[in-house]
C-alpha cells in the first residue's frame, strides 16, 4: 500500500517535472511555426497566427545552409571523437601510471580549466593567423582535440579500475596499447559516451569561438550562419525556426549515445 | 601459462621490446598533449599575464606599466562587487542544480515506465541553445502580470515580482536559469553513478528494515561521493564563469547587482579595449578557482 | 555501427576535411564586410543588392570585390581579434560609438588623402562632425537613422486623449501617459535602460539643454539641466507610467506592438516592423521640445582599416557606393535616411516616414569621443539606480561627473 502511494508521488513529481522541462521546448516549436517578430509569455498568446513553414523554407533554402550544416558536423564529429580517445588515453596514465612530473602537469592542467574562452581568443586569432588557419577547420579541430574538464572526468572513474585486470594482462605480455585498446576502453564505455555527448553537444551550439575564426559565409558553422541572417533588430519566429533546425542533431546524437548509459560508469563490463 | 583465455589474443612475438617501449609509455602520451596545452592553453594564458602588466595596445605599441593593472584592480568597487556577486551566484547555483540532478536521475531510475522519454525530456534544455532558453526564461519570470510565474503567484494571492527588475531578486532568477539548463547534466552523471550501485546493497537493506530515507542515507548517498565530487567540481567551475545569462538577460544590471567576474572580464577587454586590464581580472580568477580546485582535492582526502 | 558503415562515415569526414582545410584561397582584392540590414525574408534580394554594387564597381574599375554579411552579434569583438592579428577586411561598416573608440585605437585610415574632398560636400553638417576626429577623417557615412515617439492611436484615443495634438513638451508626455495608466491600466512610455543613453537618457539630457561632454570635452554631466532630466524620468517609474521591467530591458517593442503601451521611441525601421505586427493604428509624433527639440539618431558609415592593403582602392569602392544614385538604392531598400542633402527627397512620398525626416535636423548622433562606450556603461547604472529610486537625482548627477572624470583622466 505504501510503496503505491510512493509510486504515485514519484509519478506526480515526474510529470510535474516533465512539464516544467518541456515548456521552453513548446514555446520553440510554435514559434517556429508562425511567423513573429516578438515573443509574449503568456500561453494564450503562444499561438497567435496562422501556423506556417516560411522561415523553416528560408532557412533551408539558403545557398550556404549545406555547407553550414557539413561545417558543423566536421568541427563537431572530430573533436568528439578525438576528445574521447585522448581524453580516455591521459586519463588512463594519470588514473593508473606514474611518472616524473605528474603532480606538476595535473595541476597545471587543472589551473587552466578556469580560464574563460574571453581570455584565450586574442591570443589564439594571432597565433592561427600566423599558420594560416583562419576560415579553415584546423582553427577548430586542432586545439580543441581534447578537452581538459573530460580528461579529469575519465581520470576520476578510471581510479576505480580494479588494478588486477591490468596485472593480468601484463603478466601474459600485453602492452600498453593493447591494455588501453582491449581493456581500458571497453570497461570505460559508460563514461566515454557521456564525453562523447557532452562535447558534440558544446562544439555543435557554439556561437562565440567560430563567430571569431570563421569570416567566410562558406565556413560558418550553423550557429554563426543562422546568426548572419538575423537584422540588428532580429525576429523570433526566425530565430526559433533556426534553433529548432539546430537541435534536431544534438537531440539525436544524445538518443542514439543513451543506450551507454544504462549501464553504471565505473563497473560497466564488471558484471561477468 | 594459465592465464585467462580471454586475454590470449594480447600477447604477441616482440614483448620483450615492447615493455621497453611501455616504460616511456606515458611520456610519449602526456610529451605531445603537454605541448598542445603550452601552445594552446598555457601559452594564451601568460600571454594574459603578460599583458596584465602592460598598457596593451593592439596597434602600435603596448607599453610597460608595472603593477598599475593590479593596483586599479583592487582599488576597483565594481570588480569587487562583481566577485561578492559571483560568489552569491554559486551559492545559489551549485547546491540545487546537484539536487535537481539527483532528483530527476533517481525519478529516472526508479523504473517507472516511460522513464526514458522522461530522461530525454529533462536533458531537453541541455541541448536547446542558451539563448533561445534564456529569452523565454526572461518571459517566464516577466515583472508584468502576465509573466508565466506572476499568474502562478496571483492563483496563490500573492503580488506580481519584480524578478530580474530586482536588485534582490535578479540574481535568484538568473540561477534558476542555469539551474534549469544545467540540471539534465548533473542528472546524467548521477544517473551513471546510481546504476553502479549493485542491487544486492538495496536488497540488504530492505531486509535489515531501512526504509526509504535511510536507504538513501546510508546506501545510494555514500556511495554517490565520487560522482558527486566531480559534478561538484565542474559546476562550481561553470558557476563562476557565468557570462552568458548577463549578457544576455540584465547587462549587469539592475545598476550592476547582477555583474559577474567574467562579465567584468568581457566589458574591459572587448567593449573598452582594456585589455591589459582584462587579462588581469582573467589572472585572479584562475587564482581563485586553483585555490578552490585543491581545497575540494584536500577535503576528499579527509573524507576516504 | 558496423564496420563497413563505420569506414564510410570516416572518408566522408576526411572528404570533408580536406575540402575544408584547402581554404577559400580565392584572390579577391577588396573584402568588404556588411551586415544583414534586411529581414530573413528579404535575404535573397540583400545578396542580390550587393552583388550588383560590386559588379558595377568591378565593371567601372576592374577591382574585384567579395562584398561579406558578417551577423551583427558581437561585431566588434571580430573586429578586434582581426585587427590583433593585422587581419580583417579593407571595408567595413561602424557607428559613430565605434568609430570614434576605433580610431583612437588606430584601427581606421584616414581618408583626409584618399577621396576627393568635393565628394562629402552636400552631407549635412552634424553628419560630417561625426566621422571627423582631430582634423583626419574616419568614415563616410552611408545612411542616418533618427529616432522619435510612435504613438498608439488607438490606445490613446480610449485613454481619452486628443489624437490631433500628439504631446510635443515633457509635460505633455507626462500628462499623456498618466491618462493611458489612469484610464486603461495600462503603460504610457516605453523606457529601456539596459540599452545604451542614447536611446534613454541622453535625449532628454539634450532636451533640457544640458549635455555630457562640452566641446572641449570637459564633464558637464553634473549640472541643473541633468538633475532636472533624470527627476522627469525618475517620475514616470516613480507612478508606473513605464513598463514594469524598464530598469533592464533593452527592447519593448514587443510590449508596444501587443498595444500595452501608449508610445515608444524608436527609429524609421521600427515602422516595418509595425506595419507588420501591429493591429492598431499608430503614427510618428512630432519632436518633443524642452529648451531643445534635441533627439537621437545614428550615422552608419563605411571605415577603411588600417590593415588594409588597398586603401585607395578601398576609399575608392566608398566614394562609388554614395553616389546619389547608387546610395538610392540601398537606402530605399533599407529604408534609412539619406546623410545627403541629394536625396533630402528620398522619402518624402512616403507619410509614415516623412515627419521622421523633418525631425533629422534636431539629431544629436550621440558622445563623439572615443571613450564614449565607456561613458554610457558607467552612466547605465547609476541611470538605473536613480530611475529606480536608489539614488536622488542629485546623486546620480554627481556620481556620473565623478566616474566619468576619473574615466577621463580629469
Amino acid at each position: 500500500m505504501q510503496s503505491r502511494v510512493r509510486k504515485l508521488v514519484v509519478y506526480v513529481l515526474a510529470i510535474l517535472s516533465c512539464v516544467i522541462f518541456l515548456l521552453p521546448f513548446l514555446i520553440m516549436i510554435t514559434g517556429s511555426l508562425q511567423d513573429k517578430y516578438f515573443f509574449m509569455g503568456a500561453p494564450s498568446q503562444w499561438i497567435t497566427q496562422p501556423l506556417t513553414l516560411t522561415n523553416f523554407k528560408i532557412i533551408l533554402s539558403r545557398p550556404h545552409i549545406l555547407r553550414w550544416f557539413i561545417n558543423s558536423a566536421v568541427i563537431s564529429i572530430i573533436p568528439m571523437i578525438t576528445t574521447v580517445y585522448i581524453g580516455a588515453l591521459l586519463g588512463y596514465i594519470y588514473a593508473k601510471k606514474d611518472f616524473v612530473g605528474k603532480t606538476v602537469t595535473f595541476w597545471l592542467f587543472l589551473s587552466m580549466i578556469m580560464v574563460p574562452m574571453q581570455s584565450y581568443v586574442i591570443p589564439r586569432y594571432v597565433l592561427f593567423a600566423k599558420f594560416n588557419w583562419i576560415n579553415t577547420y584546423w582553427a577548430f579541430l586542432i586545439p580543441q582535440a581534447w578537452d581538459i574538464v573530460y580528461f579529469f572526468l575519465l581520470k576520476q572513474y578510471m581510479v576505480s579500475i580494479p588494478d588486477s585486470l591490468i596485472e593480468s594482462a601484463k603478466i601474459d605480455g600485453a602492452s600498453e596499447m593493447a591494455i588501453f585498446h582491449r581493456i581500458i576502453l571497453p570497461i570505460s564505455k559508460t563514461s566515454l559516451a557521456i564525453v562523447a555527448v557532452f562535447t558534440f553537444i558544446s562544439r555543435w551550439n557554439d556561437l562565440f569561438y567560430p563567430l571569431l575564426f570563421t569570416t567566410n559565409a562558406r565556413m560558418f558553422p550553423m550557429t554563426v550562419g543562422l546568426a548572419s541572417l538575423l537584422t540588428q533588430g532580429g525576429k523570433f519566429s526566425f530565430e526559433m525556426a533556426g534553433t529548432v533546425i539546430n537541435f534536431i542533431p544534438t537531440f539525436i546524437v544524445f538518443i542514439l549515445m543513451r543506450k551507454y548509459f544504462v549501464q553504471g560508469i565505473a563497473t560497466t563490463g564488471m558484471k561477468n | 601459462m594459465d592465464s585467462d583465455p580471454s586475454l590470449q589474443p594480447l600477447v604477441s612475438g616482440g614483448a620483450i621490446v615492447r615493455n621497453r617501449l611501455d616504460k616511456w609509455f606515458p611520456y610519449l602520451v602526456v610529451g605531445p598533449i603537454f605541448l598542445h596545452f603550452t601552445l594552446f592553453y598555457l601559452g594564451p594564458f601568460l600571454t594574459n599575464v603578460i599583458m596584465s602588466f602592460m598598457d596593451w595596445k593592439v596597434v602600435g605599441d603596448s607599453t610597460f606599466v608595472g603593477l598599475a593593472n593590479w593596483g586599479r584592480l583592487f582599488r576597483d568597487p565594481i570588480l569587487w562587487q562583481s566577485l561578492k556577486i559571483t560568489v552569491v551566484f554559486s551559492l545559489y547555483y551549485v547546491v540545487p542544480v546537484i539536487a535537481l540532478g539527483l532528483g530527476l536521475a533517481m525519478i529516472v531510475n526508479s523504473g517507472l515506465r516511460g522513464a526514458p522519454l522522461f530522461q530525454a525530456i529533462y536533458f531537453l534544455p541541455v541541448v536547446t541553445s542558451f539563448v533561445v532558453i534564456a529569452g523565454i526564461w526572461v518571459w517566464i519570470f516577466s515583472p508584468e502580470p502576465f509573466g508565466l510565474v506572476n499568474q502562478i503567484l496571483a492563483f496563490f494571492g500573492l503580488k506580481p515580482q519584480m524578478f530580474l527588475a530586482s536588485r534582490q531578486q535578479a540574481l535568484g532568477v538568473l540561477a534558476g536559469l542555469s539551474i534549469f539548463k544545467a540540471a539534465g547534466t548533473a542528472m546524467v552523471y548521477y544517473y551513471g553513478g546510481l546504476k553502479d550501485i549493485p542491487l544486492e546493497l538495496y536488497e540488504a537493506g530492505k531486509i535489515d528494515g531501512a526504509d526509504g530515507l535511510k536507504t538513501f542515507r546510508y546506501i545510494t548517498w555514500p556511495l554517490l561521493k565520487p560522482t558527486t565530487l566531480f559534478v561538484l567540481i565542474f559546476i562550481t567551475v561553470g558557476s563562476f564563469q557565468v557570462f552568458d545569462s548577463i549578457y544576455l538577460l540584465t547587462g549587469g544590471g539592475p545598476s550592476n547587482a547582477t555583474t559577474t567576474i567574467v562579465h567584468q572580464m568581457y566589458l574591459h577587454g572587448f567593449v573598452f579595449f582594456n585589455l591589459g586590464y582584462a587579462g588581469t581580472i582573467s589572472i585572479v580568477l584562475m587564482l581563485i578557482i586553483l585555490v578552490l580546485s585543491m581545497v575540494q582535492n584536500v577535503l576528499v582526502k579527509y573524507d576516504y | 555501427m558496423r564496420t563497413r558503415n563505420k569506414r564510410l562515415v570516416l572518408m566522408g569526414l576526411v572528404l570533408a576535411l580536406i575540402l575544408g582545410a584547402t581554404a577559400f584561397a580565392a584572390a579577391t582584392e577588396l573584402t568588404i564586410w556588411v551586415h544583414p540590414f534586411l529581414g530573413p525574408d528579404r535575404t535573397d534580394e540583400e545578396q542580390v543588392m550587393w552583388d550588383n554594387y560590386a559588379k558595377g564597381f568591378t565593371a567601372e574599375t576592374g577591382i574585384k570585390v567579395d562584398i561579406q554579411s558578417i551577423p551583427w552579434a558581437n561585431r566588434e569583438q571580430r573586429f578586434l581579434t582581426a585587427f590583433s592579428a593585422g587581419q580583417g577586411p579593407d571595408v567595413f561598416y561602424l557607428i559613430p560609438d565605434h568609430l570614434a573608440q576605433f580610431a583612437d585605437q588606430k584601427f581606421l585610415a584616414d581618408l583626409n588623402g584618399l577621396i576627393s574632398p568635393s565628394v562629402l560636400d552636400d552631407f549635412y553638417p552634424d553628419v560630417i562632425d561625426a566621422v571627423y576626429m582631430g582634423g583626419a577623417l574616419y568614415g563616410i557615412p552611408i545612411l542616418q537613422t533618427v529616432w522619435g515617439w510612435y504613438y498608439n492611436l488607438d490606445l490613446l484615443k480610449q485613454a481619452g486623449w486628443n489624437t490631433n495634438e500628439l504631446p510635443t513638451t515633457w509635460d505633455e508626455l507626462l500628462e499623456m501617459s498618466a491618462m493611458v495608466k489612469k484610464n486603461t491600466g495600462l503603460y504610457g512610455l516605453s523606457m529601456t535602460l539596459a540599452n545604451y543613453p542614447n536611446m534613454t537618457y541622453f535625449p532628454h539630457l539634450w532636451q533640457a539643454g544640458g549635455n555630457v561632454l562640452d566641446a572641449k570635452d570637459n564633464v558637464v554631466i553634473n549640472s541643473p539641466e541633468a538633475i532636472e532630466a533624470l527627476a522627469f524620468m525618475r517620475k514616470f517609474y516613480e507612478e508606473g507610467l513605464v513598463p514594469r521591467d524598464s530598469l533592464i530591458s533593452d527592447n519593448q517593442f514587443g510590449l508596444f506592438a501587443q498595444g500595452m503601451i501608449g508610445a515608444t521611441f524608436g527609429d524609421n525601421l521600427t515602422a516595418t516592423v509595425l506595419d507588420d505586427e501591429a493591429d492598431f493604428e499608430w503614427v510618428i509624433g512630432p519632436s518633443i521640445t524642452h529648451k531643445t527639440s534635441a533627439t537621437y539618431g545614428t550615422i552608419g558609415s563605411f571605415v577603411v582599416s588600417t590593415y588594409s592593403k588597398y586603401p585607395g582602392a578601398a576609399a575608392q569602392f566608398v566614394e562609388y557606393f554614395i553616389r546619389p544614385e547608387n546610395l538610392e538604392i540601398f537606402l530605399k531598400a533599407t529604408g534609412y535616411f539619406a546623410p545627403r542633402a541629394a536625396l533630402a527627397d528620398l522619402w518624402a512620398n512616403d507619410s509614415d516616414i516623412s515627419i521622421m525626416s523633418e525631425q533629422a535636423k534636431n539629431v544629436v548622433p550621440g558622445i563623439i569621443h572615443p571613450k564614449s562606450r565607456d561613458i554610457s556603461q558607467l552612466v547605465m547604472p547609476i541611470l538605473q539606480g536613480v530611475v529606480g529610486g536608489e539614488m536622488t537625482p542629485e546623486f546620480g548627477a554627481q556620481e556620473m561627473e565623478r566616474q566619468i572624470k576619473e574615466l577621463m583622466g580629469q
